[in-house]
Order: C-alpha cells, then sequence, then structure tokens
C-alpha cells in the first residue's frame, strides 16, 4: 500500500497513483494492483477510495438529473431534446403534461416548440437507449425570458458552492433569478441587463478558478466591489 | 565511433528536434493543441463524445474514434493538392486504430470521437508530430485514457540509427520506423516500418524509439499540468471536496418558483384546438374529470366504436378463413405478452445496463414507478394500455 501521489493534486492519465489494495473510483484505471489516472483532473483519496474528479468533459446524462435543454424537433407525441451531449433526450408527451395526450386531437407544437428552452429531469438512462426525460415533477418545465449560459458541467458544483452558498450569494447581490442544471447551461434572468452581464462576469471567473482555494470569498469581495 | 556521428542539422544520433507542446489553444473544440516538432507545426482539435453521423457507422458498444489527417496546401515546399490524398487517408486510419486502444471508448456507445489535426508545416515525421497533437487535445479535452501515448521515428541515415529523422534524412536514408508507445502500460499502438533494417539496428531503432516517446511524454505531462497549475498557483490550492449529494439536494430544494410554465399545469383543456392544423374536423377536447373518473377516456371508446365495425367489413370482405384469422390473432396474443415482459423485466434491465454508466458507489434511483404520489404518474398510464389492448382484444 503506497501511495505515489499527494491528495488534491492534479494528475494526468497514465500518471500511477497509487500500488496495493485500494478502491478504485471514477476516474482511475487498474492494471494488476496499480492504479493510474485515466483523465486530466484533481485526485481525491477518501477511506482508500481513489478517484479522480475532472476538470473538464462532455455531459453524461444520469436519473435523477435536472437540466435545460433545448427543443430540437417535435414529433407526432413526443419532442427530442438537445442537452449538449453525445445523447439526445426523449421528452414523451406522457412525461409533459398531465392528462392523456391524443396525436389526433392535440398538437405537440402548442405544448413545446422547437427552440423552446425546457427545464427537465432525466428519469431513465441506459446504454441502449437515448434519456427519457420528464417535465412531470414540480418546477419543471418551459423557461421563457432571461438568458442561458453555457459552462462545463464539471464546474456547476462551484458554480454552486456548498449547500448552494455560491449561487445564492449571486442571487442576493444581483437581485437575479438563476436556475443551475447539471448539464452544465444555467439560466439566467434579471430585471436590468447590466445585472446580467455581471452574474456572466462571475459565473465565468468561477469556471476560471473553478480549481483553487477561498473562491466563495473572492467572488463576494468582487461582488462587493462592483 | 558511431556515438559521434553528426547529423546535417548539428544534432547527435539520439537527441529529439526541439518539441514543445500547448494545450487548450481554441475555445471552440472540446480540446485542442499545438505542437511544433523540429520544423513540423501541427494542432489538433478533439469534438466528443458527440452524436455520430452518420447514423448507421455508429457502434452500438463504444464511441467511434474517427482521425483525420490533413496537410495544408501550403505545408510542403511544392504545392500540395487540397483533397484527401492516398496517404493522408491511410494515416488517418492508422492513427483511429491506434487511439481507440488508447481512449476508453466503452463509456459512450452509439458516439463518435471526431479528432481533426492539421498540419501547416511539415519536415518529415509529421505523422508522430500529429499523434503528439492527438494526445494531447484528448488529454485536454477530458477524455478517459488509458495512458498518454506518444509517438517518434527512428530511421537509418547514412547507415546509423538515428532518431527523429527530418524530410531530408528521410528521403536521403534507408529506412524508417514510426510507432507510437504508451510508457506506463508499455503497450505499442502504432508500428510502421518502411525500408530495410538488420535484426540489429531493428532493434537499436526500437529502444531508442521508445526512450525518445519517453522524453515526450514528459513534455506533454508537463504541458497538460502547467494550463491549471498556473491558475492554481496565484490563488492556492481547493480544499472543497465536491459533494454531488450536496449538489442534488440543493437543486431539489431551491424555493424559487423559477420555471414559468410547469409542466403539470400545461393541460390538453388549456391548448386551443380550433386553430389547430393537426385538428380533423371538431373534436371535444377530453376533461379532465372524465380522465380521472373513467380510464378509458369516452372520446377514445368512441374512436374505437368506429374503428371497429370497420375493420370486421375489411376481414368479411376478403373472406379470410378461420385458419388465417386463427394465425393473425396469435401473432397479437404473442406481441401483447412479449409487452408484458418487458414491462415485468424493465426495471432489472435497466438496473443491469445502467451499472455501466454509474459510478461506483453512486446510488442508482429506478423509474419513478410508484414514488410519485402525484395523480397520475407513468405506471397507470401503461397499465391503461393495457386494458386498452385487452379490450381491442375482445
Amino acid at each position: 500500500m503506497t501511495l505515489l501521489i499527494e491528495d488534491d493534486s492534479i494528475v494526468v492519465p497514465g500518471e500511477l497513483i497509487a500500488e496495493g489494495e485500494y478502491e478504485r473510483g471514477s476516474g482511475v484505471v487498474q492494471e494488476g494492483d496499480k492504479f493510474y489516472a485515466s483523465m486530466v483532473g484533481v485526485f481525491f483519496i477518501k477511506d482508500d477510495n481513489l478517484r479522480v474528479r475532472p476538470l473538464k468533459g462532455r455531459y453524461i446524462p444520469k436519473v435523477g438529473d435536472k437540466v435545460i435543454g433545448f427543443i430540437k424537433d417535435v414529433n407526432l407525441t413526443s419532442w427530442i431534446v438537445n442537452m449538449r451531449g453525445p445523447y439526445d433526450g426523449v421528452l414523451l408527451a406522457s412525461n409533459a403534461i398531465k392528462g392523456r395526450f391524443d396525436p389526433i386531437k392535440d398538437d405537440a407544437r402548442r405544448i413545446y416548440d422547437v427552440g423552446d428552452v425546457v427545464l427537465a429531469e432525466v428519469v431513465s438512462f441506459d446504454r441502449t437507449r437515448d434519456p427519457m426525460l420528464s417535465t412531470n415533477f414540480p418546477r419543471l418545465g418551459k423557461l421563457s425570458g432571461g438568458r442561458v449560459l453555457e459552462v462545463s458541467p464539471n464546474h456547476i458544483p462551484r458554480v454552486i458552492g456548498k449547500k448552494g452558498a455560491m449561487v445564492n450569494m449571486i442571487k442576493n447581490a444581483t437581485n437575479s433569478k438563476i436556475t443551475v442544471s447539471q448539464n452544465g447551461r444555467i439560466w439566467i434572468e434579471t430585471e436590468k441587463k447590466e445585472d446580467q452581464d455581471k452574474v456572466i462576469e462571475v459565473i465565468r471567473r468561477i469556471t476560471r478558478e473553478a480549481h483553487t482555494s477561498g473562491l466563495t470569498d473572492r467572488i463576494q469581495a468582487y461582488l462587493n466591489e462592483n | 565511433m558511431t556515438e559521434e556521428f553528426i547529423r546535417p542539422d548539428g544534432r547527435g544520433r539520439k537527441v529529439l528536434r526541439n518539441l514543445t507542446v500547448e494545450v487548450g489553444v481554441l475555445d471552440r473544440a472540446d480540446g485542442s493543441s499545438r505542437v511544433h516538432l523540429g520544423k513540423n507545426i501541427a494542432m489538433a482539435t478533439v469534438f466528443g463524445p458527440r452524436e455520430m453521423h452518420p447514423k448507421h457507422a455508429a457502434q452500438s458498444d463504444r464511441a467511434v474514434m474517427r482521425v483525420n489527417y490533413r496537410m495544408a496546401t501550403f505545408s510542403v515546399d511544392d504545392y500540395k493538392r487540397p483533397f484527401p490524398s492516398r496517404r493522408e487517408k491511410e494515416i488517418s486510419k492508422v492513427l483511429s486504430e491506434a487511439y481507440d486502444s488508447v481512449v476508453l471508448t466503452g463509456n459512450w456507445p452509439r458516439s463518435v470521437i471526431d479528432v481533426h489535426v492539421e498540419l501547416f508545416q511539415s519536415d518529415g515525421g509529421t505523422r508522430t508530430a500529429a499523434a503528439i497533437a492527438i494526445t494531447a487535445a484528448l488529454a485536454d479535452a477530458g477524455l478517459p485514457m488509458r495512458d498518454l501515448t506518444g509517438g517518434i521515428a527512428s530511421g537509418l541515415y547514412e547507415d546509423h540509427v538515428c532518431l527523429d529523422l527530418t524530410g531530408h534524412e528521410d528521403m536521403k536514408g534507408e529506412g524508417d520506423m514510426p510507432i507510437l508507445y504508451s510508457p506506463a502500460l508499455d503497450e505499442v499502438s502504432l508500428f510502421q516500418l518502411d525500408g530495410k533494417f538488420t535484426f540489429d539496428q531493428f532493434k537499436e531503432a526500437f529502444y531508442t524509439s521508445i526512450d525518445g516517446v519517453k522524453e515526450i511524454v514528459e513534455i506533454i505531462k508537463g504541458a497538460l499540468k502547467d494550463k491549471y497549475l498556473s491558475v492554481r498557483e496565484e490563488y492556492g490550492v481547493d480544499d472543497s471536496d465536491d459533494d454531488e449529494e450536496e449538489v442534488q439536494a440543493h437543486l431539489e430544494t431551491t424555493e424559487e418558483p423559477e420555471v414559468i410554465d410547469e409542466g403539470r399545469e400545461i393541460d390538453i383543456e388549456e391548448i386551443d384546438l380550433s386553430t389547430s392544423s393537426f385538428v380533423v374536423g371538431t373534436v371535444k377536447p377530453v376533461t379532465e374529470e372524465a380522465k380521472t373518473q373513467e380510464p378509458p377516456a369516452p372520446a377514445a371508446a368512441a374512436v374505437e366504436e368506429v374503428t371497429e365495425p370497420e375493420a370486421e367489413e375489411i376481414v368479411e370482405s376478403i373472406h379470410v378463413d378461420d385458419f388465417e384469422k386463427e394465425e393473425s390473432s396469435e401473432p397479437e396474443e404473442v406481441a401483447s405478452e412479449a409487452d408484458d415482459e418487458v414491462l415485468v423485466d424493465f426495471k432489472e434491465d435497466d438496473e443491469i445496463s445502467s451499472t455501466w454508466f454509474a459510478k461506483p458507489g453512486a446510488e442508482l434511483k429506478p423509474m419513478p414507478a410508484n414514488e410519485t404520489v402525484d395523480d397520475e404518474d407513468e405506471t397507470e398510464n401503461v397499465m391503461r394500455d393495457i386494458e386498452y389492448t385487452m379490450e381491442d382484444e375482445e
């Protein structure tokens, strides 16, 4: 059992992390009893569990994720939703409206049309099928007004902060409505345009300094200055 | 004697040309890099994993690596025709296959990882310069790889084994042997040989290349780490473990009514059908009450009444005998049984297959079958569909 890399250091693929009886977490490959990092990221160890948190990468859907998607195509009884990853989401009409949807009588375009922005939840996903979405839960549905900002999905935990500290701070300082989704899209609505620009600037800064310490304090100071 | 051999550009036999690697040079690509290897300039961009086009080329169990190697028209002394040449297609193919073995493509079935590598200037060993650029760009894109792969060629120049031949040496020399090698795995993922080597020369060239690759991979590592360490040194080390559960909890408990039109409030009733282009004739929208009281909606029942006699008429008119009727009814039953099976097996199937995606230790959430207490959930709809089909059969 030898740990060759310090906790919290940046690793690259093929870097030998540890040898011996450890538990393999995400971002780590195992060859015999040797553990190598498989991606560029920050290395963490917790109770012998080795894990590499990626610094970049595409969004991979997970059941239970809240995502902001753009309606890409409308079918008779479903919508194809761009989720910003390798797989497009499928939003069935039965998952989008309360009652029964009859394609003979009802027009799917009247509910969501191409170009609409929806906040949805991933209800099922496996490697054989495209992810299924649903807007049939509280606070899900169409977003209108505001702007959508795209950041790396790996920076979302930083944007939210500990128990929402970061996002709540930005909300209070700029008097804005912000919805953060796990696929790296952030929806922002403010009354004044200057506030909107400020929010975007702050989020850009968070993503740039995502893997540094004392970020919340620095952003707080920055918000107070301006 | 051979150790003192000096090459036309003043290098010793086992010395690399100057190599610089930069990563993250382009904003729009997922990963990008620029490599200078002597006079070679290569730039690689990575897009993906993303949806595969054309769809039929997708693999059901893994992502496809698609490397596109191109040389700019101005990259050689003479003008290079802009169309992909036979040589470019071949290099694209062998590089695709080489990286397929290094990148963990099994994580994203049915998708593609596109890599475009462009040579702006060339002076021998372009494919190895391209390979170095691709490795750096793939790592920069955050793709999981088994190892960083480096590439370099060794060849024969005036009967001496030399590392990293220039264009001139390659032309005058007797042989050229590019390899792609992963030091941590100790694996060769590409091996090509052109010319005549004795066995001793081959062995020497091979081990020279491997030493060269180890040097190259250290440079790529340095470039990747520099990118993030520069920001880090300014502000210090991140001490917060990102707790995904915490994030999830936050997303679930936000109280602000941020959504404008909630999904559950959109009702068929609200939709004005009179101007809908899909409506044929006037159909009364199904009311909420009717739906909740009687699972098969009255309107739907009306449709049934219309369609059933028609179907009978057709059957009569073509005089289908009993035997055929039986036969035609059988597959229907089978189909419905199959449907049931699918419904039963779905959860199990879901759990098994979704483990492929789940991070170790992450909790798997099954379909919200019985969890949602609110009015209509999926299972109810499914149940109603079954009832519906059973009625049809009767």
